[in-house]
């Protein structure tokens, strides 16, 4: 199951008006990744007692993979912070981090 | 409350994490130019009795009366209790004067000799000024009027005794159209003073006062409590051509201030205490309440007493609405007494923002050229606070993106608040 385990935190316990506050997001996002292979068709030779030789066929079948992997989260430029004192949050560049003037 | 944050995965998920609000200590001021002033409380730290008695503590709000005599220890208890912390001019010879002492009052005039308490001694500390006269820019001719000033200054000057010097103008002074009115509020006293009590003198009386010729502006409604705040913004303006600055007070109409030949009405409780609070919103260091009624069919001695002793008097509403007012200057004068910022709420608003304690606090009433309604008020940067409280309202708003809206029901209401920093 796809999860996201991210939390943000202040760079300091409390600040002083006109100081530059930031929040920083750490964490990851687990998703899975699926994959599917075609197994076959597999031919299988066969003998008889005789000495008689053959095959017998084993139709083609499919073969789901299910991987977890861990992605990288960011700051989602796209949609905006909620903020309802009004403050202007500034995204960082590397879209881990925002800040404000407190 | 918290701060939501959109987040998204490499592979385009979506979710969104939240973080506390942040804690911040506000530094107490804010980031605006300041309101020129003479100092506040500090201002009255250079005149030795009134620096003694007090007035320099920002807990203390001059909140005068004229004339006020009283001769019983109820009389100026009652007083007191109505808010009034000093009496401007009107003791006379049966003045219990050592009750000044003894109840913390004040006194703005000239020493008393009274048949009860004998002469007043040179040095008494709850005697804190003089008064130098009463409207003298109406009733001299101006080179009259600066040489009878010019010869009181001289004569309570050479006292050099720690007091300081009020007088009292009339509107004359914040007319362009009169070129004398400089000279009167910045050469002669200490602490200047003006009366117009719009509410309740006649019609006539605002030919020469309405449009524009007042150098604060034009006064669009006369007969409205924003138009006592006009006033005390002109005298500020008149008081600032000598670049130096004064307390300026201002006397409102405590029931009628109609003159003695024609009684026009009485000021209502609300008008009362609009008109009040206009004059502390344009930054009114001081109120004194008129305390007579001249008109000789409405004549009234001593208002305020009448209201202690006269069970049908016509004025208790009103005496009653001043205590309320005078008892909210009180609480707020630490508020008060703080050096104010220069900001605009928003349109159709006179307003006064100060801080105190970790809160800033708006004072507001209409502007005397707008309608009463509805205002939006945009708060500046660092005011932080999501609510609102209304001062003495019982009652609080939210703030959203900055901006708090709120209703003034009529021309005379006024609302205060107070918002985090």
């Amino acid at each position: 199951m796809a999860t996201f385990n991210v939390t943000a935190a202040w760079d300091k316990p409390a600040y002083t008006a006109g100081e530059q506050m930031t929040a920083t997001i750490t964490g990851d996002y687990s998703g899975t990744t699926t994959s599917t292979a075609t197994v076959g068709p597999v031919t299988i030779p066969v003998v008889a007692n005789s000495g008689a030789q053959s095959t017998v066929s084993v139709p083609a079948v499919q073969v789901t993979t299910t991987a977890t992997v861990s992605e990288v989260v960011l700051i989602d430029t796209a949609r905006p912070v909620v903020d309802p004192s009004g403050r202007t949050w500034v995204v960082s560049a590397d879209r881990k981090s925002i800040k404000a003037t407190a | 409350m918290t701060i939501t944050i959109p987040v998204v995965s490499a592979s385009g998920a979506q979710s969104t994490v939240t973080v506390p609000d942040p804690v911040v200590t506000s530094s107490g001021v804010l980031n605006l130019p300041r309101v020129e002033w003479e100092g506040g409380p500090n201002y009255w730290k250079q005149f030795a009795k009134p620096d003694a008695a007090g007035w320099d503590d920002p807990s203390f709000f001059m909140i005068g009366i004229m004339p006020c005599p009283f001769d019983a220890q109820e009389q100026i208890a009652w007083d007191k209790d109505h808010g009034i912390n000093t009496y401007v001019g009107g003791l006379h010879q049966w003045t219990t004067w050592k009750m000044l002492g003894t109840n913390n009052m004040y006194y703005v005039g000239e020493h008393v000799n009274s048949i009860y308490d004998g002469q007043m001694p040179a040095d008494y500390p709850n005697l804190v000024g003089y008064l130098l006269d009463d409207e003298t820019d109406g009733r001299y001719q101006p080179a009259e009027g600066f040489a009878f000033l010019q010869g009181k200054v001289d004569q309570l000057r050479a006292r050099n005794d720690g007091r300081f010097l009020n007088n009292n103008y009339t509107q004359l002074c914040n007319l362009t159209s009169w070129p004398y009115g400089p000279q009167y509020v910045n050469k002669y006293q200490d602490a200047v003073c003006m009366d117009m009590y719009w509410y309740t003198i006649p019609d006539a009386s605002f030919s020469h006062g309405t449009a524009g010729e007042y150098v604060c502006g034009p006064i669009t409604k006369p007969r409205s409590a924003s138009a006592y705040g006009a006033m005390v913004r002109g005298l500020r303006i008149q008081d600032a051509k000598d670049s130096k600055r004064q307390p300026v007070w201002f006397y409102i109409e405590l029931l009628s201030g109609s003159p003695g030949e024609q009684f026009v009405r009485d000021i209502a409780p609300n008008e009362l205490k609009g008109a009040a609070m206009s004059a502390i919103i344009a930054e009114a260091r001081g109120l004194v309440w008129f305390n007579n009624v001249a008109s000789e069919s409405k004549a009234v001695g001593n208002v305020l007493r009448s209201a202690q002793y006269d069970t049908n008097f016509r004025g208790k509403t009103q005496v009653a609405a001043m205590k309320v007012v005078n008892q909210q200057i009180k609480r707020l004068a630490p508020v008060l007494n703080t050096q104010s910022y220069v900001w605009s709420f928003g349109t159709g608003l006179d307003t006064m923002l100060k801080t105190h304690a970790g809160y800033a606090y708006v004072f507001a009433m209409c502007s005397n050229n707008s309608t009463p309604g509805s205002r939006t008020f945009t708060l500046p940067t660092g005011v932080r606070g999501t609510s609102v409280e209304v001062v003495d309202e019982n009652r609080t708003l939210a703030v959203s993106a900055g901006k708090f809206t709120d209703t003034f029901a009529a021309e005379y209401s006024y609302h205060i608040y107070k918002v985090a920093l």
